[in-house]
């Protein structure tokens, strides 16, 4: 009986530990964004007085609106063609034989683990000659470059784990290939897909170097670089609150994604089993 | 309603031949069994039928037209899979819409297409559950279900009972069978249970690596067998080899010499100096002394050493060890018997002789009994080919019991129907079916 409290006591210890550690950093960009402009250096974490002062003030510099139209764009159009083009490619890879299968597979996988700041430069020289520089395009390409391989992967261990039999069943059913996977396969594979898109659209959203390297105006700059461009009020103040308030405002999406899939992003990490 | 042609059909895979050359008409309306031990290409051919399989040669015909190439969709065949392949995600009543929402009928028709098959297989209280929710038994009814609805050309059923427990699976055959009798559409059914093919085909082609061995309704593959391997495959438990010489018109086995019968004694050139394998069903050996005296001349009696018994009430088996001079020398019957005792089909060792007697028999394990022979429903097989060397002499000794009265004959096996040409399938499903549960091959 001892034993069983004390190692109790010591798993709730363990976990408020690694939970404030974890959640303190928000907790303080939160506390932040609250405060007033003259309180932000005051070092207290409970602000002296709650304002939405800086929540209003981002919102009417044009760099934010702007900032956060191009990021819910870019990162749901990247999402949208990753997803397709991943779920076709992962069908191929589960389904078909062909030469070279297992090097397309190690290739993809060899890419995602590409350093991203070895890329950037030539990308920037690139993008300028051809006209992709400041464009929404010229970011969705390297974000499908380097979260396609991870939604291949993840979608072709669902897609081999369903009974090719249900595709054939469906196909002396009456049904042509494409309505087989799009009436039976898809359907069954979809935690994948959720998946997988909830990975590409974080990895999007998230993404600062491109950003940063590829942008030059509002025209197609994310939320993550447009907060270094944010102003103070005059010369002389930092724009500490309206940073954090911008932060908080684009964690939001993400936290809501993740929670409303979290039962299928899990069950998508862990196995993708699907039993009949 | 359609009859289905192979001709010719080969499917080759990179480095071997899976089904070779399988020529077989399946006519409309006809019950049609494909069975072999597993590797025979049972599979491989049905799934050509379907069209999920390439055929490397040959054509698959379907009412006369050549449907080799074309997709699985457009030959309106029902498939049911060995696993049923019912969509997880579905409910049973759309399970069995799916074929046809795809052929955009009309909602009223399909609703009356499914409530009238839901009615013919107890599925109505079931058509809003999931695939996960139903037991064994009702997911392979609603698999049959899917197929039903579409009243298609034909059923191809891929060993639809081997999920099944035993006595669900003796169950379900009858309704099978029952259902297709009613149905009347040409179904392919493929197993590897010899008894299945027994009870349910109206014939049954036997498969053995790719190539097709007979085909016939059952009796005929159980009285005339082609050759060794349709000999040991067919009849459960299986047929008893030994190896034997023939000296003018005296046989020679291990444990005992006789005459050929007469009316073989003109045919004995044919066995004479081949190397001869004889197969002897365990129904044809019996304790002797429940032989009527005048019976007894047509047989002969030798003594064995009953090693153990198996007593099911109706029936008794009795195995007995027959000791033979070491090698049996057919390199053929060896790879039989190993395939077949593989598989499962038939697990006794060739020289441990099973035999099927009169219950009423008070032979004990451990003794030394003396069994009768029936040396007139011999079969006799050249050792090196294989082949049924007497298979004329067969087909005019099984011509009698073919005509016969099944109810006065003797010979019928354990597992054989009574009368091949109405399966037992027909009994009502809630009676219990007229047919014993397999017995099960030994070892």
């Amino acid at each position: 009986m001892q034993g069983h409290v004390k190692e109790k006591a010591w798993w709730s210890s363990a976990s408020v530990i690694v939970v404030v550690f974890a959640l303190l950093p928000v907790a303080w960009i939160i506390s932040l964004s609250l405060k007033k402009a003259a309180d932000i250096n005051d070092g207290s974490f409970i602000p002296k007085s709650v304002t939405f002062d800086n929540y209003r003030n981002i919102f009417d510099q044009g760099v934010f609106t702007a900032a956060l139209r191009n990021s819910i764009g870019i990162a749901l159009i990247s999402t949208l063609v990753a997803v397709l083009l991943a779920t076709t490619a992962a069908y191929a890879i589960a389904r078909l034989d062909f030469p070279g299968k297992r090097l397309v597979l190690a290739f993809a996988l060899a890419i995602a683990m590409f350093p991203q700041i070895s890329v950037v430069s030539p990308l920037f020289d690139i993008w300028r000659r051809i006209g992709l520089y400041d464009t929404w395009l010229g970011l969705i390409i390297p974000y499908l470059t380097f979260t396609l391989p991870l939604a291949i992967w993840v979608l072709s261990a669902f897609f081999r784990e369903i009974p090719w039999e249900l595709e054939q069943a469906a196909q002396t059913d009456g049904a042509t290939p494409f309505q087989a996977f799009r009436k039976v396969i898809a359907p069954l594979a979809a935690p994948g897909m959720f998946t997988a898109a909830i990975l590409v659209f974080i990895f999007a959203w998230n993404d600062f170097l491109f950003a940063i390297s590829l942008t030059s105006t509002n025209r197609a700059r994310t939320v993550p670089a447009a907060i270094a461009f944010f102003q103070g009020t005059s010369q002389f103040t930092q724009p500490t609150g309206q940073i954090a308030a911008a932060a908080v405002v684009v964690t939001i999406p993400v936290v809501i994604a993740v929670l409303i899939f979290q039962k299928r992003i899990v069950s998508g990490l862990t196995s993708g089993a699907v039993k009949g | 309603m359609s009859e289905i042609k192979l001709v010719g059909v080969t499917r080759r895979f990179a480095d071997d031949v899976a089904v070779d050359h399988v020529d077989l008409d399946i006519a409309d309306g006809e019950f049609m069994i494909l069975v072999g031990p597993s590797g025979s290409g049972k599979s491989t051919v049905l799934r050509m039928i379907a069209g999920l399989e390439d055929v490397s040669d040959g054509q698959v015909l379907i009412d006369g037209k050549d449907v080799t190439g074309s997709a699985p969709r457009d030959r309106n065949l029902a498939m049911v899979f060995q696993s049923y392949a019912l969509y997880p995600h579905l409910t049973v009543r759309g399970n069995m819409e799916f074929p046809l929402k795809l052929k955009k009928m009309p909602r009223k028709e399909i609703d009356e297409r499914v409530s009238r098959a839901a009615a013919s297989l107890e599925l109505q209280d079931l058509l809003d559950r999931k695939p996960a929710q139903l037991s064994g038994g009702q997911r392979q009814r609603v698999a049959m279900g899917r197929a039903i609805v579409r009243e298609p050309s034909a059923f191809l059923l891929d060993e639809p009972l081997s999920n099944l427990d035993a006595q669900l699976r003796v169950q379900t055959r009858a309704e099978l069978g029952e259902l297709q009798e009613r149905l009347k559409t040409t179904t392919v059914y493929v197993t590897h249970d010899q008894t299945e093919a027994m009870t349910l085909g109206d014939r049954v082609a036997v498969l053995r690596k790719g190539r097709l061995q007979q085909v016939g309704p059952p009796k005929e593959l159980y009285l005339i067998p082609a050759n060794v391997f349709v000999a040991g495959f067919i009849g459960s438990p299986g047929m008893n080899f030994f190896p034997a010489t023939v000296d003018g018109t005296t046989v020679k086995l291990p444990m005992v010499e006789y005459e050929l019968p007469a009316r073989l004694a003109d045919r004995s050139e044919l066995l004479h100096g081949t190397h001869v394998v004889v197969g002897i069903r365990p129904e044809h050996f019996e304790d002797v002394g429940l032989v009527g005296r005048a019976e007894r001349q047509a047989g002969v009696g030798f003594t064995a050493k009953v090693e153990r018994l198996e007593w099911l009430g109706s029936e008794l088996f009795v195995h007995f060890r027959v000791e033979t001079s070491g090698d049996t020398g057919s390199e053929t019957l060896r790879e039989v018997v190993d395939e077949l005792g593989a598989s499962g089909v038939r697990g006794e060792h060739e020289m441990l002789t099973v035999a099927r007697i009169d219950p009423a028999s008070d032979i004990a394990e451990g003794d030394e009994a003396k069994f009768w022979l029936n040396t007139d429903r011999i079969h006799y097989f050249d050792a090196d080919t294989g082949e049924n060397l007497l298979q004329k002499a067969d087909e005019i000794r099984a011509g009698d019991h073919l005509d016969a009265d099944p109810s006065s004959t003797d010979d019928a096996g354990p597992a054989e129907p009574a009368d091949p040409a109405e399966p037992a399938a027909s009994v009502p499903p809630s009676v219990p079916p007229s047919v014993p549960p397999a017995v099960s091959p030994h070892g």
